[in-house]
């Protein structure tokens, strides 16, 4: 049983990863570059709860979920406008670098703004329930069906809505989008705000589960990384299985190792993908898949 | 005239790849662009379609002057450019591909009837319209790439090189396609490597050296002139 809970509960972390990687694997799948600001989002959407919860507003959960996410599409947006559009027609490493910078921007306003301390929202969600022997928390149970219901939305979204199928048009063959006119302008909204609220609703999860922690968006950005690496860039549903075998195997390693050093799993995998599959397990083609 | 073209000068970056380069297409008319590679053909196609903005030169388009606008208001305006080599959303399915194709035409139900429409003209595509086009043969992707014309019935096609890569029956298949859109009253300026079938199908010739205009004259007589058989044609 103790390995069964294991397996859940990395289950349940590995799905909030697959949401962070949503995005970062979008962005690099349609703009070809590498979002280091991305964990910003993941963290920002975690403390935007929190500020939509606490005095003045003090919104109740469920109200301050929308604007959360919201907040964090919008610093995306913002982001991309301020930083990253005007160095578009520049090398990818340039951008690269300004993400850098972005990251640190938004990781310091965090900061500045919440202070450097834990924090957890004022709400807990505590409850457990027993499946056939196996104790599994509601909040174990919210992470997977967020997941699921996120991932087939976005499957229904790129496979039968026009905007979703010029977001792959435009992932697969840039130039020729373009020579067709396809609008670009909505297809990098649509890119920005999924990506962004997927990573904060994987942040709010994440939150729910232990704590806000300023430095969450770098040790989300890296599970998002290895996901991303193994799904194939560009490939979302590759980052969905990637992000589940990441939080198997990390929670799994906790029956061998001692929990501290969980995280040393995602960077093993990472390491050894760049060296041995830098394509991504399921490789091949690139674009959003 | 349905399309003139006047000193047109464009390229990428400070240096031009064509200079003062002047034709014209008539409604309903089939006219090839031929030369050796590097001559600048693409690129002349490239600056009509709006892709390229021209340095100096005008490009009149149904009584309207269009040079500086881009590809997406030019086949709003029935000008649309099919360009050479990825001209496919390999990707995706072939259906999505047309899809993509009509994408301008904002009313689901008409786009999904002049799709239709398209795979009763083409009847093998019906049968892979969902399967991926990564898997179709080079001729199907050209043909499938052509296909837009069908699906937006435009007043003029930019054809950059359509034989490009080729087996020759594919290539004698994209032609006889080619000469069937002249025939519908669609007019084509096609670029093409393979000047012997452009000029055959074509009512006028253009020939292009080193980014310029060389010799003009109607397709036949371009054909059988000697300087273009020496230079192009390898007779």
């Amino acid at each position: 049983m103790y390995y069964v809970e294991l397996l859940i509960s990395g289950l349940a972390s590995g799905a909030t990863y697959a949401l962070f990687a949503v995005g970062l694997t979008m962005v690099y799948g349609t703009f070809r570059f590498i979002n280091f600001a991305h964990g910003e989002l993941i963290a920002w959407g975690a403390y935007g709860l929190l500020l939509f919860m606490l005095p003045p507003l003090s919104l109740s959960f469920a109200a301050a979920l929308a604007p959360a996410l919201a907040l964090s599409a919008i610093i995306a947006l913002g982001t991309e406008r301020i930083a990253f559009r005007p160095l578009r027609k520049k090398a990818a490493v340039t951008i690269l670098i300004a993400s850098i910078g972005a990251s640190y921007v938004l990781r310091s306003a965090l900061q500045l703004a919440f202070g450097g301390d834990l924090k957890s929202y004022p709400v807990a969600f505590e409850g457990t329930v027993d499946l056939m022997g196996v104790r599994v928390t509601h909040v174990q149970i919210a992470m997977v069906a967020a997941a699921a219901a996120s991932f087939a939305a976005l499957h229904w979204l790129l496979r039968k809505t026009r905007i979703g199928k010029y977001m792959r048009a435009f992932a697969n063959n840039p130039d020729l989008a373009a020579i067709y006119g396809l609008p670009l302008a909505a297809v990098r909204i649509a890119v920005w705000v999924l990506g962004a609220g997927l990573a904060a609703l994987g942040g709010v999860l994440v939150g729910l589960d232990s704590n806000l922690d300023p430095f969450m968006g770098l040790s989300g950005l890296i599970k998002a990384f290895a996901a991303v690496l193994i799904g194939g860039p560009g490939n979302v549903f590759g980052a969905l299985i990637g992000g589940l075998l990441i939080g198997t195997a990390e929670n799994l390693s906790t029956a061998v190792i001692s929990p501290g050093y969980k995280d040393f799993i995602a960077f093993a995998i990472i390491f050894l993908l760049l060296l041995f599959r830098p394509q991504g397990l399921f490789a091949g083609r690139t674009g959003v898949r | 005239m349905l399309l003139t073209v006047e000193n047109l000068t464009a390229g990428y970056g400070a240096r031009p790849v064509i200079r003062d380069i002047s034709l014209d297409v008539g409604v309903g008319e089939i006219v090839a662009v031929i030369g050796p590679n590097g001559a600048g053909k693409s690129t002349v196609l490239r600056a009509i379609a709006g892709e390229i903005a021209p340095t100096k030169g005008r490009i009149v388009f149904d009584g309207r002057e269009i040079s500086g606008r881009s590809c997406a208001e030019n086949t709003a305006d029935g000008l649309i450019f099919v360009p050479q080599g990825r001209n496919v959303f390999d990707q995706m399915s072939l259906r999505e591909n047309l899809e993509l194709g009509g994408h301008q035409i904002a009313d689901n139900r008409q786009l999904k009837e002049r799709i239709e429409r398209v795979l009763d003209i083409h009847p093998w595509m019906r049968a892979r319209q969902h399967g991926a086009v990564h898997a179709l043969s080079g001729g199907q992707r050209q043909r499938l790439a052509l296909a837009r014309i069908d699906l937006l019935d435009p007043a003029l096609v930019l054809l950059d090189e359509p034989s490009l890569g080729l087996a020759p029956d594919a290539v004698g298949e994209i032609f006889s396609g080619i000469r069937a859109m002249g025939d519908r009253g669609v007019s084509v300026l096609l670029v093409e490597q393979n000047a012997a079938m452009a000029l055959a199908i074509s009512v006028r010739g253009y020939v292009l050296e080193q980014g310029e205009n060389r010799l003009t004259g109607k397709g036949g007589e371009l054909a059988a002139d000697p300087r273009v058989q020496r230079l192009y044609l390898g007779g």
